[in-house]
């Protein structure tokens, strides 16, 4: 069992450098793709034709249908080959299209209306193979001992579909699954007329299917648009971290930014003003009970107005939400690029928050009575739901092709109003949260604390955050990539270091070397280390940590 | 005498006018004004189908489609894509120096520039946008070349905006009637990035647009794209074209 990892690495060196030979030994691409295999048809425009037959073009012969369909272009496949000399020695380079007007009646409509559904979407599979070392910084710290290993396969999927009948209606729906496939569900009762046997209680297995997208679109005179249904909201502009964004049903997780969130049941009406200006207005139906039931009180329909324009080259929106039983909240986005960055923004203020607080049970005021305070004695939970809160964010992003490398990087920077001003109790918060709710709690069917219905208390739990990545591919013109992201609250000094390396072999085959750490003092954000017990970690311990991760994606990609 | 005289005075008239004309350059900012406006449409709208074919070595041709909507007169700008199937609705748009690009995964819309590629060809957003070399560049130098059969003045421009794609670039534009026929681009340490070739042009209306454009990746030997333009028009577009819902409303 212990050859494997060293197996597979090896297998993986080997792979990375045939496939580095391959790339570099390689045809003489300038032949390959102007010699005379190369193509002959045009696709009709709008087909999904076969891409290596798309190439068309006569060297220095004007022999295209201008205005209609590229497939009457043959192609003598000499096209822009050889040299310049071939390609320039015709005289005839310039025809007429006289048919110019021809075709743009229906060149938007191809989009909007489609025969038949279209359906789609994406696998992403994967092997990690880690290691989790609990020691870092420790004498007992030994590379070749780490705390846990662990094989974990990843196989996750999307399909979508799009039907489009006319151009002013369509349904889009997007489901999710994902490895175990399955789910165990449990219900529980008495069987009608037969109460004195008690409860039974019943345990079945259902698929793992999510519906995280339901929605039709429509409009009113192509005035007015309506999206109805379960879809995403875009509310805030923040990249690794949005305050605005109360909304959608979960936050953007930082470690993978770029992920789409969640969104609950809405109405969104959509009124463009010319081409840079729109209002919006969301109305949200209210998350279900606890118990699954449906909250079917109208008055817990949020509302959510939302402004947007251009002024210059800045792009500013101003919005609101207001919901019973949720704090009231105004906030504006910024984006606008600044020399060579684009640049984000947003603000918040909350009249109150959402958070649940903890504090000490015990009035220990002074610092004598701090430092000899300890958890036993005690948190209690209680809200703020009239104070005022700012929170504000603002990052930088950009890319840029340099010559050996493409790079593109991103800066944030995050002010949490609603977070606590120092981490004293931290620790205890997370202690606490799995006291009166438990880890393995069945209700909730949240399986680690900090997703529990207080995140609130122990997410973003300082005031002072900043996130970075950066991001170069094709280094040195090779398939080699490299990445570094990292989030540390500034608050308390701790941090979330990722750097990776990888490598493509192939189209859907890449594999990656990357280590996290955890760093920080005793008590604060990321160092925070769940002790596992008989029924699920129970206990908290600070511990700086370092993971290893091996992780290969193989036939991950989109259809 | 007289015939003497009449005679040198002949020779030097004909040689001093014969040097003044073979000093005498063209005026290299009207070709560059030229150059701008004949892909301008002003007030007419503009749409057309590109289709790139990019080949990489060791990697199958790859086929990007995308349809392209022009507004000149607004500098408004909108490229819904195609082909791939997979990225059928991922679209750009530009309006002045703003640009959008509308991502279906995250479903939010980012600023982007026009710096970037087309998909994963060679192919940029600007190569298909309306032209400002006049505001965009300043003329560095000139010099005359041959392109096949075809005398060419040699235009080297350096940038005066850093929201161009290449600091540096090399114009080789036909003497006979202007028509850019190469193109090479550089970065800010004189190395040559990227080489392009049009050796066919389309009329349409009055402006005379490239119609298959042959794109070299100099960093990466054997990477090259082909566009090849169709379905020229310059019909009027819908107004709700050049708009985010229009962008969110085609994607998946």
């Amino acid at each position: 069992m212990k050859k494997t990892p060293v197996l597979i690495a090896v297998v993986l060196v080997l792979a990375a450098f045939a496939g580095f030979a391959q790339s570099t030994g390689g045809v003489n691409a300038e032949d390959a793709l102007f010699s005379g295999d190369m193509v002959d048809t045009a696709p009709q425009a709008g087909s999904a034709g076969n891409g290596a037959q798309a190439m068309s073009g006569t060297a220095g012969k004007a022999t295209g249908t201008a205005g209609g369909s590229a497939s009457s272009e043959k192609a003598s496949s000499t096209a822009a080959s050889a040299s310049e000399g071939d390609l320039f020695s015709g005289s005839t380079m310039v025809q007429d299209s006289s048919a110019a007007t021809a075709t743009a009646a229906s060149s938007t409509e191809g989009f909007l209306k489609t025969a038949g559904m279209r359906w789609g979407g994406s696998v992403d599979s994967e092997l990690a193979l880690s290691g989790t070392w609990n020691t870092l910084g420790t004498g007992d710290f030994g590379i070749a001992d780490p705390s846990s290993k662990a094989l974990e396969p990843t196989v996750d999927a999307t399909l979508f579909f799009d039907a489009r009948p006319d151009t002013d209606f369509r349904v889009f729906g997007k489901f999710k699954t994902s490895y175990p496939f399955d789910a165990a569900s449990s219900t529980s009762g008495t069987v009608a007329g037969y109460s004195s046997f008690g409860a039974t209680t019943t345990t079945s297995t259902v698929p793992n299917i999510k519906i995280f997208e339901l929605f039709s679109d429509f409009t009113y005179k192509d005035l007015v648009n309506f999206r109805f249904g379960k879809h995403t909201i875009k509310w805030g502009v923040g990249y690794f971290f949005s305050p605005a964004d109360v909304l959608n049903l979960g936050t953007i997780d930082p470690q993978n930014p770029t992920n789409q969130l969640e969104g609950p049941i809405s109405l969104r009406t959509q009124v463009p003003f010319g081409s840079t200006t729109n209002a919006y207005l969301y109305l949200i139906l209210p998350k279900p009970n606890a118990d699954g039931s449906l909250n079917t009180d109208p008055a817990a329909v949020a509302v959510a107005p939302k402004f947007e324009t251009l002024v210059g080259n800045t792009e500013i929106g101003v919005g609101g939400f207001l919901q019973k039983d949720r704090v009231p909240r105004a906030m504006t986005t910024v984006t606008t690029p600044v020399s060579i960055f684009d640049a984000f923004a947003e603000g918040t203020v909350a009249r109150g928050s959402d958070r649940t607080y903890v504090k000490r049970a015990s009035a220990a005021t002074s610092s004598a009575q701090q430092s000899a305070w300890s958890a036993s004695d005690g948190l209690v939970t209680y809200r703020d739901t009239t104070s005022p809160y700012y929170s504000g964010t603002f990052g930088l992003s950009y890319s840029h092709d340099f010559d050996h490398a493409t790079m593109t990087a991103y800066g944030q920077y995050y002010y949490n109003g609603e977070g606590y001003s120092n981490s004293r109790l931290y620790d205890d918060a997370i202690r606490y949260t799995i006291s009166a709710y438990g880890y393995n709690n069945t209700t909730t069917g949240k399986a680690n604390p900090l997703d529990l219905p207080t995140i609130g208390s122990t997410y973003y739990w300082g005031h002072h955050y900043a996130a970075g990545a950066l991001g170069l591919s094709k280094i040195w013109n090779t398939d080699f990539g490299a990445n570094l992201f990292a989030i540390m609250n500034l608050s308390d000094g701790s941090a979330v270091v990722n750097p990776s390396i990888s490598y493509k072999f192939f189209d859907h085959c890449t594999a990656s070397l990357g280590a996290q750490f955890m760093l920080g003092p005793d008590g604060s954000e990321y160092t925070a280390n769940l002790d596992s017990g008989a029924s699920g970690p129970s206990a908290v311990t600070s511990a700086r940590t370092m993971k290893l991760t091996l992780n290969l994606s193989i036939g991950s990609g989109n259809f | 005498m007289k015939g003497i005289r009449r005679v040198l005075f002949l020779a030097s008239a004909i040689v001093l006018s014969g040097s003044f004309l073979w000093a005498a350059d063209p005026d290299f900012h009207q070709i560059l004004r030229t150059i701008d406006a004949m892909q301008d449409f002003g007030g007419l709208d503009y749409s057309a189908v590109y289709t790139i074919v990019t080949q990489k070595p060791g990697e199958k041709d790859s086929t990007t489609q995308a349809r392209l909507f022009r507004r000149d007169e607004h500098n408004q700008f909108v490229l819904l894509i195609m082909l791939p199937e997979v990225q059928k609705g991922q679209g750009y748009l530009k309006i002045d120096e703003n640009v959008w690009f509308y991502d279906p995964e995250s479903r939010k819309f980012n600023h982007s520039t026009m710096k970037e590629n087309i998909s994963d060809s060679k192919a940029k957003n600007s190569d298909l946008s309306k032209r400002h070399l006049e505001d965009d560049y300043e003329i560095a130098s000139t010099s005359e070349g041959t392109i096949g059969k075809f005398p060419v003045w040699v235009i080297e421009l350096k940038a005066k905006t850093n929201e161009v794609s290449y600091p540096k670039t090399r114009l080789f534009v036909r003497k006979d009637e202007t028509m850019v026929l190469k193109q090479e681009d550089y970065s800010v340490s004189d190395r040559l990035m990227r080489t392009t070739l049009m050796p066919k042009y389309t009329r349409v209306g009055d402006k005379l647009l490239p119609s298959m454009i042959l794109i070299n990746d100099e960093l990466n030997k054997g990477e090259k794209s082909q566009l090849t333009m169709t379905e020229p028009s310059i019909a009027r577009l819908p107004d709700k074209v050049f708009s985010k819902a229009f962008l969110e409303q085609v994607s998946q």
